[in-house]
């Protein structure tokens, strides 16, 4: 049996969690939703302008 | 050397890559033309390999203190993880705030932009929890909550190979995989075994 505090403490983490998740994935569905899978999935300028 | 100031110079390291980059900032603030994007596009490759250095370094700590015994180099760990979290931070804060072509593209313009991103946000409750107490609070699931740096690990792995260098992302993914096969029990047992034979033993 879990106590209350830790049970508040489990919740605000995995909200936490959720929220940082949230935040990488919302801008990331925007540009794919943007620019098109190809587009977005293609490794230039930053491949071609190292190697 | 003593032990409290190679500790000391070993939790201060990370500042190094961070002295040398100090300039940039510098002529930001003082108004100098082009200062501006000169960070812009400097600041990935200052604060990305500085994250990149303090993460490796950071799961490094438990099996070289395993291997070595080196009890009073265990709060490098956490501070490690600290330094991650601030350069990680500061690079996404950088880039989103001063990229022309808008903050949704500097986060998440390409896959592996969004890689990167992603893992230095999955950073966030990692840094929020490496104190003593979230450990009593969180009590079993702390050590739950702090796996999520192993998808973290991978999230660096993806944005190394599609916007950083091959090179670096095969030793890293090298690294990392080394360092989490010295963590599994028996082996990490092994090596604390090895470091107790007495010295002259073959070992």
């Amino acid at each position: 049996m879990i106590s209350a505090r830790r049970r508040a403490a489990r919740w605000v983490v995995a909200v936490l969690v959720l929220l940082c998740a949230g935040a990488g994935i919302a801008p990331a569905l925007v540009e794919l939703d943007r620019q098109g899978a190809a587009q977005w999935f293609s490794t230039a300028p930053f491949r071609e302008h190292r190697d | 050397m003593t032990t409290r100031t190679r500790l000391t110079l070993l939790r201060l390291a990370p500042l190094v890559p961070v002295l040398l980059a100090v300039q940039l900032p510098l002529d930001v603030l003082s108004g100098a033309p082009g200062a501006l994007a000169e960070l812009h596009r400097r600041a990935p490759d200052v604060f990305g390999f500085a994250a990149l250095a303090t993460l490796v370094a950071g799961y490094a700590v438990t099996p070289l203190v395993t291997a070595t015994g080196a009890r009073w180099a265990v709060i490098l760990r956490r501070d490690y993880g600290l330094w991650t979290c601030g350069f990680a931070g500061t690079d996404l804060l950088l880039a989103a705030a001063l990229d022309p072509a808008g903050w949704t593209v500097a986060v998440a313009g390409k896959a592996g932009v969004a890689a990167g991103t992603l893992a230095a946000l999955m950073l966030v409750p990692l840094g929020l929890t490496s104190n003593r107490v979230a450990m009593r609070v969180l009590g079993r699931d702390w050590k739950r909550l702090h796996r999520l740096v192993l998808p973290v690990f991978a999230l660096v792995a993806v944005h190394l190979v599609l916007v950083g260098s091959e090179a670096v992302a095969v030793v890293f993914v090298v690294a990392v995989t080394l360092l989490r096969i010295a963590r599994v029990r028996s082996v990490a047992r092994h090596l604390a075994a090895w470091r107790r034979l007495p010295a002259g033993v073959q070992r």
